[in-house]
């Protein structure tokens, strides 16, 4: 007999907990949604003017078989395209450095701190652009002196020239993951501020 | 007989296959794929498709420092590429000369694209 009340409370809060981890999922994903409203609201008349197709409308998302075999392995991102970052740094990649020898590259240069770009928005987190994920694939000179100075804060961008293929979005938008849709908003606007 | 049966269905099956694939020789672009189509009247000329350069398929085996800003510019068209260079060993031909990829006599494997619209 007491076995069975127990076993009933037991059973009781185990359901409390799973309703209480559903309703938290569904909150999280209505934030995410309610953010990219927000945003959209804030930038709308900014991308008409300009003529920016709406970023925050995702990229079509994809399947396993959509991939070429080489690519299906790797971790995905949310909209199914390989997240290599993330592949990086499990490790799973062997990329080569030079196609016949170090000296191809000259004298490399190492340089790993992370740089804060503060953002003209209150919605969104600042950016937190890391020198080592992309000098694990990129050298200096792909980036400074151009597009960037190698200076904190003495390049003048907007988010418009990156949609627009410039700066962040010489590579961001042609070779390096999208800037289109919440959740690649939020691999770049990660810090957050109180 | 019933042998026999087998066998043409296969000889068939794989005659109709064989020409679907070698007919869409044009694929869908990956994202990342640059079409490159610069020298797109002397492709025309030469009766070969245009180039498409995959770049993510390139990436598995390379970092982008490898090709970047050496090997190539990092802009679509800024790069004046020609097959004469190519075998020579300049620009993709750093690569494609047989000794760390195929060399670049199989046409067919660089020049895959055709524009939608002009078949
Ligand atoms: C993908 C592009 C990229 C690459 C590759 C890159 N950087 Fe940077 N770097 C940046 C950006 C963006 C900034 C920040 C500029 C700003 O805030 O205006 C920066 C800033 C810097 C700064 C200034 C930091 C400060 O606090 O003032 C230094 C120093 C620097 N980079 C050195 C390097 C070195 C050395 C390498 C090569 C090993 C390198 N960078 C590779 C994009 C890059
Ligand atoms: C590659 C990284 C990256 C991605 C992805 C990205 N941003 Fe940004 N964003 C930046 C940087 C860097 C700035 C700061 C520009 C500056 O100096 O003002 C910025 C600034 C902004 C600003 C402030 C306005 C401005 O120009 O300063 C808004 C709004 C914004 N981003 C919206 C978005 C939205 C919406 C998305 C997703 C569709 C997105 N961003 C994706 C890097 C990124
Ligand atoms: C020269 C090319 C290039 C430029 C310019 C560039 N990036 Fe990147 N970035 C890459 C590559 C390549 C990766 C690796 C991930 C990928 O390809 O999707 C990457 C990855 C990232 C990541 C890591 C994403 C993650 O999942 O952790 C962030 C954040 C990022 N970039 C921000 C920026 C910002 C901010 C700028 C502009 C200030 C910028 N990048 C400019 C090439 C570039
Ligand atoms: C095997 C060599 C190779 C590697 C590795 C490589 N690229 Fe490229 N990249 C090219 C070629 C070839 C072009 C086309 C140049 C042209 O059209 O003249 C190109 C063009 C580009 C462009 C210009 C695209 C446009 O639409 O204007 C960007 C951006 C770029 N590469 C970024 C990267 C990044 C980021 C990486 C690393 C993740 C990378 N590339 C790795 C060969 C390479
Ligand atoms: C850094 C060396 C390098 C350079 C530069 C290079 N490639 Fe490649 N490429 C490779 C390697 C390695 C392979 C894989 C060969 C294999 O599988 O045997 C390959 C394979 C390919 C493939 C086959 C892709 C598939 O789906 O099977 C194509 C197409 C290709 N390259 C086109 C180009 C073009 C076009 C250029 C010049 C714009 C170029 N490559 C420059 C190294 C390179
Ligand atoms: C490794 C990849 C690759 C292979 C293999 C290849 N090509 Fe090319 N081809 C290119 C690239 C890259 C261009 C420059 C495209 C541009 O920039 O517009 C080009 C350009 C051309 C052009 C126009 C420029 C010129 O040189 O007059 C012709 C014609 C051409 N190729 C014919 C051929 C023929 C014929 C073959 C087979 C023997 C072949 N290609 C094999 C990559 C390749």
């Amino acid at each position: 007999m007491r076995r069975q009340v127990f076993m009933i409370l037991l059973m009781g809060l185990l359901s409390l907990f799973m309703a209480h981890g559903a309703l938290s999922l569904g909150k999280g994903r209505v934030d995410k949604k309610d953010i990219a409203e927000e945003i959209r609201k804030r930038i709308q008349a900014q991308l008409i003017r300009l003529g920016i197709p709406d970023p925050l409308s995702p990229p079509a998302t994809r399947g396993f078989e959509d991939l070429p075999l080489a690519l299906r392995y790797l971790p995905r991102d949310p909209y199914g395209y390989p997240d290599w970052t993330r592949a990086m740094e499990d490790g799973l990649l062997l990329p080569r450095d030079y196609i016949y020898g170090p000296e191809e590259l000259g004298k490399e240069r190492h340089y790993d701190k992370d740089v804060v770009i503060k953002v003209k928005d209150e919605v969104l987190g600042d950016v937190i652009f890391s020198h080592r994920k992309h000098n694990y694939w990129l050298s200096c000179d792909n980036c400074h002196p151009y597009p960037f100075k190698e200076k904190r804060g003495e390049t003048k961008f907007t988010m418009y020239d990156n949609w627009k293929g410039k700066y962040c979005g010489l590579c961001h938008g042609k070779v390096a993951f999208m800037l289109r849709g919440i959740d690649n908003c939020l691999r770049c606007h990660t810090l957050r501020r109180n | 007989m019933y042998r026999m049966m087998i066998i043409l269905v296969m000889l068939i099956g794989g005659i109709l296959v064989s020409t679907v694939y070698t007919q869409e020789g044009t694929r869908l672009l990956e994202y990342g794929d640059i079409v490159m189509n610069s020298k797109q009247e002397a492709m025309k000329k030469a009766k070969v498709k245009l180039v498409v350069f995959p770049h993510w398929f390139h990436r598995i085996r390379y970092k982008c420092k490898a090709c970047h800003p050496k090997l190539f510019v990092m802009e679509r068209g800024a790069n004046d590429i020609d097959m004469d260079k190519i075998m020579r060993g300049e620009y993709c031909g750093r690569c494609h000369n047989g000794i760390v990829a195929w060399e670049p006599l199989y046409c067919d494997r660089c020049h895959i694209y055709e524009p939608p619209g002009e078949r």
